[in-house]
């Protein structure tokens, strides 16, 4: 059956049920927590690092879900323009209305790029030198939240197989870099880190992948 | 009608850093009032002050005196629009208060000019308004801390600008100094209609005598408006991370603080 889902070039298909997952518990994160990120936004990313043989470093990131591509310039024009208007009256004001505004932007998983994870991080970090160097990763989302209201269960396990892209610049970059402005103000020396998808597993019953460089 | 001071879009870098201590931060201070900039240590009080008074270099963004951007006019014709009185000011020894206090008229006269009369009665009013008629011949050095605010104060009014800028005027003050120096501002702001901008830690004190505030967080404006609309439980968790109360009693808001308490916003 062909996938409604829409992506950018060069990376498979996430699975339906965990951007369904992640749609929902981001919806849920701006109505219910006012933006606080829940685990389920912040999993670990696992990358060769040169000069840690074997084995891989681990960097937790708060990642993102990237508008599919012909919504992605839309968007971000709506995300500067938001901030544009609203950060006069203060971050307080500009926050707020960010949130409100995602709580209408989180809608549907169709909206979103389906191959796509996003995360925004500082240039020096030692997560970017390692991608830089091997930029074949597995973002690793692991919740264990017994007791949670969020939406899709308290219980995670999967490990996300990516190649990422450092961007210091260009649409995805930009659509980014907005959407952290509306919440944490301008990030200079940020760059923008693209996991681009390439095969997902279920690690409920076993044991991780390795990363392969 | 453009405001007598404004910061738009302001970013500044200290050099060699990577990132700024102020972000994007834009503001107008209206003829007239009286704005209490606060916010936590290190928040960025003081370079926005320092930066308002065109004391800085900045890495965007630009500062209007009126319509006239500070980069345009030269350091005496922008002084005599904007006095700043920084946090710890220096003098070097010997100077007498009424020296110290002359030396606000120099952006009023050309350089090694003799003072004018004009000058010698501006610092006569200045001496007068601050009480300080009978220290007039003390050495600084020699003045106690108050004393010495209110010298450095005299001298900032001597420089007769429409603005006025002053970081934490009450720092370092025993209760009795910092109501005298408090009244004083809230009189030549009334009188004179000197338009002001303070900063000052004590949220209760700015909320009594600002006609609005200015709350600065992590390099960012996070609000800014009256007292009563800005100074909110939810502020206080998000900017201070206290858990408080604010009440209004007697016509003057007042913050009975539980304890520490987490942001709501993560900012």
């Amino acid at each position: 059956m062909e996938s409604a889902l829409t992506m950018t070039s060069g990376a498979s298909p996430l699975p339906e049920e965990f951007l369904e997952w992640q749609v929902r518990l981001r919806a849920w994160t701006a109505s219910e927590r006012r933006g606080a990120p829940h685990a389920g936004v912040a999993p670990i990313v696992l990358v060769k690092q040169p000069g840690i043989e074997p084995g891989a470093s681990a960097h937790s990131v708060v990642c993102g879900l990237l508008p599919r591509p012909d919504r992605l310039e839309d968007t971000t024009r709506e995300m500067r323009e938001l901030y544009e208007t609203a950060s006069a009256n203060g971050s307080k004001a500009l926050y707020d209305e960010g949130i409100a505004y995602l709580c209408r932007y989180y809608a549907s998983a169709k909206d979103f790029d389906a191959g796509s994870i996003t995360t925004l991080v500082s240039n020096d970090t030692a997560l970017v030198k390692a991608l830089r160097a091997s930029p074949d990763c597995a973002l690793v989302f692991h919740v264990f939240d017994i007791g949670t209201q969020a939406p899709g269960g308290g219980m995670r396990t999967q490990q996300i197989c990516c190649r990422a892209e450092v961007l210091t610049a260009g649409p995805v970059y930009e659509n980014v870099w907005w959407h952290n402005a509306l919440f944490h103000g301008f990030a200079d020396g940020s760059v923008v880190v693209h996991f681009r998808h390439r095969r997902s597993l279920d690690t409920r019953f076993g044991m991780l992948e390795p990363v392969r460089a | 009608m453009s405001a007598p001071l404004s910061a738009l879009r302001l970013h500044v870098r200290p050099r060699g850093a990577e990132h700024d201590v102020l972000r994007d931060v834009s503001l107008a201070l209206r003829e007239g009032e009286m704005l209490a900039v606060v916010g936590p240590n290190g928040s960025g009080k003081s370079t926005l002050l320092a930066a308002l008074a065109s004391s800085l270099e900045l890495r965007a963004g630009e500062v209007r005196a009126g319509e006239t951007r500070a980069t345009d006019i030269s350091r005496r014709a922008f002084a005599r629009r904007v006095a700043w009185l920084p946090q710890q000011p220096q003098v070097a020894q010997g100077f007498t208060v009424e020296a110290l206090v002359m030396q606000g008229r120099h952006a009023h006269r050309p350089f090694l000019a003799p003072p004018t009369a004009r000058d010698r009665n501006a610092v006569g009013r200045a001496l007068r308004a601050l009480d300080l008629l009978d220290l007039r011949e003390r050495r600084v050095e020699t003045l106690s801390g108050g004393e010495r605010r209110r010298a450095w104060l005299a001298m900032a009014l001597c420089q007769e600008a429409p603005v006025l800028l002053l970081d934490e005027p009450t720092a370092a003050l025993d209760l009795r100094h910092q109501w005298e120096v408090l009244a004083l501002l809230a009189r030549i702001n009334r009188e004179q209609g000197l338009t002001l901008g303070v900063v000052l830690h004590d949220l209760e004190q700015a909320a009594a005598l600002a006609h609005r505030l200015a709350i600065i967080h992590r390099g960012r404006l996070y609000a800014i408006g009256p007292p009563e609309a800005c100074l909110t439980p939810e502020t206080l968790r998000d900017v201070w991370r206290i858990d408080a109360d604010v009440s209004k009693e007697d016509g003057f808001l007042r913050l009975r603080v539980r304890g520490p308490a987490d942001p709501i916003r993560s900012l």
